[in-house]
């Protein structure tokens, strides 16, 4: 196999990026910062780019499900396409004609707060609605764990509503101290091994022996 | 064949019965007002009395919104709170930052209620910057060159144009910095910022089922912030001037919370019965 198409390349570059950003933080004002800044300009510039490689995959995917009449979600499929037509068609033509830019732009303002806002809005909801039945069927003390698990969630809940304070006025007072006290203790802790767990993995990576993100 | 006893038929209430109970009393505060007293917390308080002592300095504000719709029903009370109460105040200017496609369109609904009443001028009190792609990318140039990171406003005015932004180039310039996220752009602020700005001021406003990525950095990283739609009705009580809504919010929060707890007794009833020999 020729040395371009093996995995060396992608692991080279990803290790001179890796080096310049350590460097730019220990040697700050040096030409790694230059080169640092540089890297985080092609992060903004790459991400730009992705956001065509999505519009060509999805424009691709709508397409094809569309034209084969896939059961159940060509019709979907067609007013995605109806959708993206006219959000793009909207945005240039407005871009081009004035400075307003996404969101101020008239016909793409309209969309957002009219359908997409809502839409969003009400898929985000349903979690609620089904939270009841989900603690009615889930939340079953069988264990001493479970139990201090249910009082400690109970407590939290009842300090996120004026309701708990009335009921008794000692529901805010030891809900805001297992958030602010063992809650904190315990996601600090959770914290520093899951740095640690990264250090680790940084080492990996630098020495060469992590190539998962690589998917090599 | 065996009848079922009471303790397994709580056990078993179907899922839709559930259900359409949870919708009777969501709806019900919409009509009957509980009007239940809301106590003010300790994190609130901090943030506004803070926030109050820039009031005739002159001071900036920066606002780094990195907010998505389905977020809106907890985040929109924090922002109306935050945003009024810096409107409210003579001399203090607000530089918001999107971080998130979905922030300007969210934050100008508020912008345009807002701004007008409080006699606030667009560029001179307050500016509203573009979106700014990858986060983690944006935050790195804030921290380089805050003024470099921008050429134009969301308008396409160039940045030496509108008064707001005399005097700001770096981070330091600003008295407060707020950083509104899901977990309160905590990760972020912790490495990207806080290493190079410590001396900082920094607030995050969190959602409050997702205060875990928050929690570890708050007294340490962020002197305080607020979690939840309950900071953000507080936080409008603090001002004396709840907008419309956070009360039919809080009495829906209450009254499906205390629905939430009876349906986990309910659900826990034949475990306990079972376990003491109930018939």
């Amino acid at each position: 196999m020729a040395w371009y198409k093996s995995n060396k390349p992608p692991l080279v570059l990803a290790l001179v990026v890796a080096f310049i950003v350590l460097f730019s933080f220990y040697y700050p004002g040096t030409v790694a910062d230059t080169a640092y800044t540089t890297v985080v300009d092609w992060i903004t510039i790459m991400a730009t780019i992705m956001v065509w490689v999505g519009l060509i995959n999805v424009v691709r995917h709508w397409s094809r499900e569309s034209i084969r009449k896939t059961p159940g979600r060509w019709y979907i499929s067609i007013f995605g396409l109806f959708l993206l037509a006219i959000a793009l068609i909207s945005g240039f033509g407005e871009g081009s004609r004035s400075t307003a830019m996404g969101p101020q732009m008239t016909v793409i303002k309209w969309l957002y707060n009219n359908y997409y806002f809502w839409g969003e809005m009400g898929l985000a909801s349903l979690s609620g609605v089904w939270t009841a039945t989900a603690l009615y069927r889930a939340f079953r003390v069988k264990s001493l764990a479970a139990l201090v698990f249910l009082i400690g969630g109970i407590f939290v809940m009842m300090q996120n509503v004026p309701i708990g304070g009335v009921i008794w006025s000692g529901f805010p007072i030891i809900g805001d101290w297992i958030m602010s006290v063992p809650f904190a203790a315990i996601m600090r802790a959770f914290t520093i091994s899951l740095a640690i767990g990264v250090l680790a993995y940084t080492v990996r990576f630098y020495t060469g022996k992590e190539k998962g993100a690589m998917g090599v | 064949m065996t009848s079922e006893s009471w303790y397994e038929k709580v056990g078993r209430i179907p899922r839709k019965g559930i259900l359409v109970v949870t919708l009777i009393i969501m709806i019900i505060p919409l009509f009957f007002s509980l009007n239940l007293p809301i106590a003010i917390t300790e994190p609130t308080r901090i943030v506004f009395e803070d926030l109050a002592s820039l009031e005739g300095t002159g001071s900036e504000v920066l606002l780094i919104s990195r907010t998505f719709s389905p977020h809106w029903g907890e985040f929109q009370h924090i922002y109306w709170a935050i945003i009024q109460h810096i409107f409210k105040m003579e001399d203090v200017k607000l530089i918001v930052c999107y971080l998130s496609p979905d922030s300007p369109a969210l934050l100008g609904r508020i912008f345009s209620a807002i701004s007008n009443p409080l006699n606030k001028q667009y560029g001179v009190d307050y500016v509203n910057m573009p979106f700014l792609p990858q986060a983690s990318a944006a935050f790195a140039s804030m921290a380089d060159d805050f003024r470099g990171t921008y050429q134009t406003d969301q308008l396409g005015t160039p940045i030496d144009e509108l008064p707001v932004w005399d005097g700001v180039n770096t981070l330091d310039d600003f008295e407060i910095i707020i950083t509104a996220d899901v977990t309160g752009g905590a990760r972020l602020v912790s490495t990207i910022w806080y290493p190079r700005f410590p001396e900082l001021t920094y607030y995050g406003l969190v959602l409050s089922g997702a205060f875990m990525g928050f929690a570890p950095y708050l007294g340490t990283v962020f002197k305080s912030g607020l979690w939840g739609a309950r900071h953000g009705a507080e936080y409008q009580i603090l001002m004396e001037g709840p907008s419309s809504g956070v009360g039919v919010q809080m009495d829906v929060l209450s009254v499906v919370t205390i629905f939430c707890v009876v349906c986990i007794i309910l659900g826990n009833i034949p475990i306990i019965a079972k376990k003491f020999g109930g018939k």
